[in-house]
């Protein structure tokens, strides 16, 4: 061929490559709209003070009766307008239900339109933490029940049965009437099925049985169990699994309710193996356009795997402001898909992100170069309410085969000595600049439980004399040439030290110095990074002398110690010690018989799900951490600070107003259907 | 000639068997699977997973079989055009490809073009004028983009445009073009963002390609049957390209071979770097997550790739070289 006809050629193929390219990718949505001109906002409102955090009213009586103004009339955003005049929606009054939401934004009344744009990826939690509407809530201060979905509840005196009431009126994002039928629709299509919850679902089951939802009328709905749950309620304020379903569109992908040869049909056109994957596909919110939704935004990108995905406004929300303007008031959120964290900082560093949670952003390590880049990029840093994790825990294999390492690690004395082994103080500067602090795990400072309490920081000093003098009375002699301790039959003191390679806050880092400083006292540790999911497979196969990595004990709402499977064994691949877990959870079938205490933490576990009472509740989380710091089964190094800016931190536009200061740890919380952005 | 490709493709098949063996071998090397590191993200977000809801979510996703069943059940799916089910996106892994395989075949395939666009007239010039400021200056150049790897030219270039327009180059579209319909201006939005990542993955071959082009010209060159046609009266344009050219850009040619995986694997590197929406970073969240049948099929979809360009190229030889087209 000449060079001609290869220069051809060459052309042709590098035209079609890209005209290839461009076809590909998510298909067609209609182009976006223009953001809407300022919306009807009210002046002045008498009586009311705005306080950069969110006030709710759970209806509009309630906010008639706080403040004595009245809402008249409601309002909608300009976008609906050209839908309202032509037909294709109802009035504003008419999709609202009888009960709505009542919000007061964080600054002021909030102007319709805008598009929030944020950096996540398909499967992560960025979304769900935007968009999520549980039946109960916290409130911004991550405190109390608030009613959401639900409108009100009454508990029985024994504590057996709540009768829910949602609120009449109410719609899904289709039109068609949301009530207690789309509960009950839940509870038998998921709960009670065999194929999807093939052993109930765990927060239902009360008493060593499931529970029983049933309908009283459209708006009403009982709960039953076999014995008291006290905090059913509460846990309505944060359960992944929000236990409703739009039954009129999700009937047709199940078996019980849908014809079985149609749902064949379906399943296998779309290119599932079975109903169940179908199933589970549709009902996840966050990427199905075609699912009816209750939440501010509704999906219109249908892939989990696309460059952007998008959300648009949801007309049949739920939720007015004190104004009467129906929530929310920004049009469209939007979440880029990167494919990883150091392009998310790019792009919020250039200032092209609206609002980035904590987790996307790095952490403390990130800290310093976005809040320099805050001029540059019109965006600001705001405090972002965070979690006391403990960084440097130490868990010791209390069940390991080998009798005298089993000795040792079930000696409190022993683990007191390696906690005195190493300097926090020199950990804290070197790799958190000092802002945590050296604990013990422990709740936060402050608040219900006090963190800072001395009982939570025994053993913090880095005392190797003392150390030393312990190890000696254990029967651990140092070697000819005192480099390293002998264990009482003569092996070398080495032990293999499994640190978390992807955990929160460091951990290898924290790894190795502790590591170094137990050289001091005799101990030579080798560390063998790995990820988390690993050590919990380790943990859960006996396969581990000690493990370094990072926990969170509770004591901070939604993070409860009694219920999580830290502070309380509930899991199998308990912390503290698997096997002792395991005893507890099969009434002594598996595992190893534990000491009482551990026994007691599980009935404090049994007491607190069923103790309605939020004062005897404290009691009992109180008794939790009194029982780990009289036995100091694991040990930690530092513990993170919940309240300073330059470890919790959140990203917000300049753009972005009505944004609560300080911003709550999930977004949820913080209610970003009351976010509003400026149109320039 | 077509007994010869016959036989090629039939060579493919143990290939890719192989292939699929050893690939969802190491995916599965882990301890674990799917499920606990799906619960593993849960536990740290705070929510406790019972024991039974992950032995359920085990059963329902086929993991609590016996490694040899997982894998004939997968193996038998993909023959017979079933991808399987992505646990972690929650649609069919089919779906997921599909979307994100055109992005990766053009890049790949773009790089590729460069590199020949580039490379051999560059090549040819660097030879014809040895030892010139030309030479040396492609020499630099060259030696500058074997030696730079490219996800690290990547993140230089992304920050040195981050620094110069104060934009972050991320993406295949800007924000408008996005999930808009197929048009002209989109073309020319996506032929805006996407030289950046071809030109990184290119370089390297590109800088290969000049040096292999220079040897093999300047071995050609000196021959005496270059003399003799010069002295015949030759013109010197067609004395280049009609009979040295021809010969020194055998080896060129059957090296796409072993170019196309460099550039499908930079190819994954530049777009975790540039945030690009290929397969690559689906490829290493589903590995990092164990979700088999996604990490399987695509590493599936990438050997297939790679073995077709491969058979791609040696057709294009025996085309070129006669030689080649006798003794097959």
């Amino acid at each position: 061929m000449t060079k001609m006809q290869i220069s051809f050629l060459a052309i042709a193929v590098l035209l079609c490559t890209v005209v290839l390219a461009g076809c590909g990718g998510a298909p067609a949505v209609p182009a976006p709209q223009e953001p809407a001109a300022a919306g009807a906002a009210a002046a002045a409102i008498p009586n009311v003070e705005f306080t950069q955090q969110v006030v709710r009213y759970n209806t509009i009586a309630d906010y008639e009766a706080a403040t004595g103004n009245k809402i008249t009339e409601f309002h909608q955003a300009p976008m609906l307008d050209a839908l309202v005049a032509a037909g294709t929606l109802p009035p504003v009054e008419e999709r609202l239900p009888a009960e709505p939401l009542v919000l007061q934004p964080a600054d002021t009344i909030g102007e319709y339109g805008g598009t929030m744009l944020s950096g996540g990826d398909g499967e992560s939690w960025a979304q769900e933490d935007l968009l999520r509407e549980f039946p109960n809530t916290y409130g911004s201060d991550m405190e109390g029940v608030w009613p959401n979905v639900f409108m009100s509840w009454e508990v029985s005196a024994d504590g057996k049965s709540t009768t829910f009431k949602t609120r009449p009126g109410m719609k899904w994002s289709d039109g068609e009437p949301f009530g207690v039928d789309d509960f009950i629709f839940w509870y038998e299509a998921v709960a009670m099925n065999k194929e999807l919850s093939p052993n109930g679902i765990n927060e239902l089951l009360v008493g060593g049985e499931m529970g029983t939802m049933t309908k009283v009328d459209d708006t009403t709905m009982l709960m039953e169990f076999s014995a008291p749950y006290g905090i059913l309620t509460q846990r309505f304020n944060r359960w992944r699994e929000m236990p409703y379903l739009p039954a009129h569109y999700m009937k047709q992908f199940h078996p019980d309710f849908a014809d079985k040869a149609a749902l064949d049909a379906i399943v296998k056109e779309r290119g599932y193996t079975n109903w169940t994957e179908l199933f589970e596909a549709e009902r996840y919110w966050y990427n199905n356009p075609s699912i009816p939704t209750i939440f501010a935004w509704k999906a219109t990108t249908a892939s989990a795997s696309a460059a952007l995905l998008e959300y648009e406004r949801n007309p049949y929300y739920w939720k007015v402001d004190i104004a009467g303007n129906q929530l929310p008031y920004i049009d469209k959120e939007s979440l880029i898909n990167l494919g990883n964290q150091e392009g998310i900082v790019l792009k919020a560093i250039a200032g092209e992100l609206d609002y980035q949670h904590q987790e996307w952003l790095g952490g403390p390590i990130n800290f310093p170069v976005l809040k320099q880049g805050e001029q540059a990029g019109n965006y600001r840093l705001i405090l972002q309410k965070g979690w006391s994790d403990t960084a440097g825990t130490v868990n010791f294999n209390m069940s390991i085969d080998d009798p005298v390492l089993r000795e040792l690690f079930n000696n409190k004395d022993f683990r007191i000595a390696l906690s005195l082994g190493f300097d926090r103080n020199e950990i804290n500067e070197v790799v958190y600049n000092g802002t945590f602090s050296p604990s013990q795990p422990a709740p936060p400072d402050g608040g219900i439980y006090h963190g800072e309490d001395p009982a939570f920081l025994q053993y913090i000093e880095h005392d190797v004399d003392r150390a030393n003098e312990i190890l000696d009375g254990l029967g651990l002699t140092w070697n000819s040439d005192q480099t390293q301790r002998l264990l009482p039959d003569g092996r070398p003191f080495e032990l293999t030290a499994q640190a978390n390679s992807d955990g929160i806050g460091s951990p290898m880092a924290v790894a190795e110095l502790m590591v170094q400083g137990w050289k001091d006292i005799g101990l030579t540790a080798a560390i063998k990074p790995q990820p988390g999911d690993l050590q919990m497979e380790r943990r859960l196969a006996g396969d581990y002398e000690i493990q370094i990595g990072s926990a969170n004990v509770g004591g901070q709402n939604p993070i409860i110690a009694a219920l999580r499977g830290v502070a309380v064994p509930i899991v199998p691949d308990w912390m503290i010690n698997p096997p002792w877990a395991q005893w507890v959870m099969s009434d002594g079938a598996e595992g190893e018989e534990p000491p009482a205490d551990v026994k007691r933490l599980y009935e404090i576990h049994d007491e607190f799900v069923a103790e309605p009472e939020l004062e005897k509740r404290i009691e009992l989380e109180k008794e939790i951490f009194a029982i780990h710091n009289r036995n100091l089964w694991i040990i930690s190094a530092l513990k993170a600070p919940a309240d300073l800016e330059s470890v919790w931190y959140s990203y917000f536009s300049n753009r972005m107003y009505n944004i609560p200061n300080p911003v709550a740890p999930e977004y949820y919380y913080a209610v970003p259907s009351t976010w509003s952005k400026h149109s320039d | 000639m077509l007994p010869f490709i016959a036989k090629r493709l039939l060579l493919m098949v143990p290939t890719l068997i192989i292939i699929s063996f050893v690939g969802f071998i190491i995916i599965q090397a882990p301890p674990g699977d799917f499920v606990s590191s799906y619960v593993a993200g849960l536990q740290r977000q705070g929510d406790v997973i019972d024991p039974e809801l992950i032995a359920g979510l085990r059963s329902r996703f086929g993991l609590d079989q016996p490694l040899h069943i997982q894998y004939w059940r997968w193996v038998s799916n993909f023959a017979q055009g079933n991808l399987g089910y992505s646990m972690s996106l929650r649609q069919p892994v089919a779906d997921i490809i599909l979307e994100r395989l055109p992005f990766s075949v053009t890049i790949s395939l773009l790089s590729l073009i460069l590199v020949y666009v580039i490379g051999i007239p560059v090549g040819i010039l660097s030879a014809t004028r040895q030892y010139s400021l030309a030479d040396y200056t492609a020499t630099i150049i060259s030696f500058l983009g074997v030696a730079t790897p490219s996800f690290l030219l990547a993140l230089v270039m992304l920050w040195l445009l981050f620094v110069w327009t104060g934009n972050a180059q991320l993406g295949l579209y800007s924000m408008e073009m996005q999930n808009a319909p197929f048009s002209l201006a989109k073309m020319l939005d996506l032929l805006n963002h996407i030289w950046l990542p071809a030109l990184i993955v290119g370089i390297g071959g590109t800088a290969g390609l000049i040096r292999t082009m220079r040897a093999n010209l300047l071995d050609e060159l000196p021959k005496p049957y270059v003399t003799v046609a010069r002295a015949r009266g030759v013109g010197p344009t067609k004395l280049l390209y009609k009979y040295p050219l021809r010969i020194a850009i055998n080896p060129v040619i059957s090296t796409v071979g072993y170019t196309l995986p460099d550039l499908i694997e930079g190819e994954v590197l530049v777009s975790l770097v540039l945030g690009l929406p290929t397969l690559a970073p689906i490829l290493l969240r589903a590995l990092l997550q164990q979700d088999m049948w996604l990490a399987s099929s695509v590493i599936m979809i990438q050997a297939i790739l790679v073995l077709i360009g491969t058979l791609l190229s040696d057709i294009l030889l025996a085309i070129v070289d006669p030689r080649i087209r006798g003794s097959i």
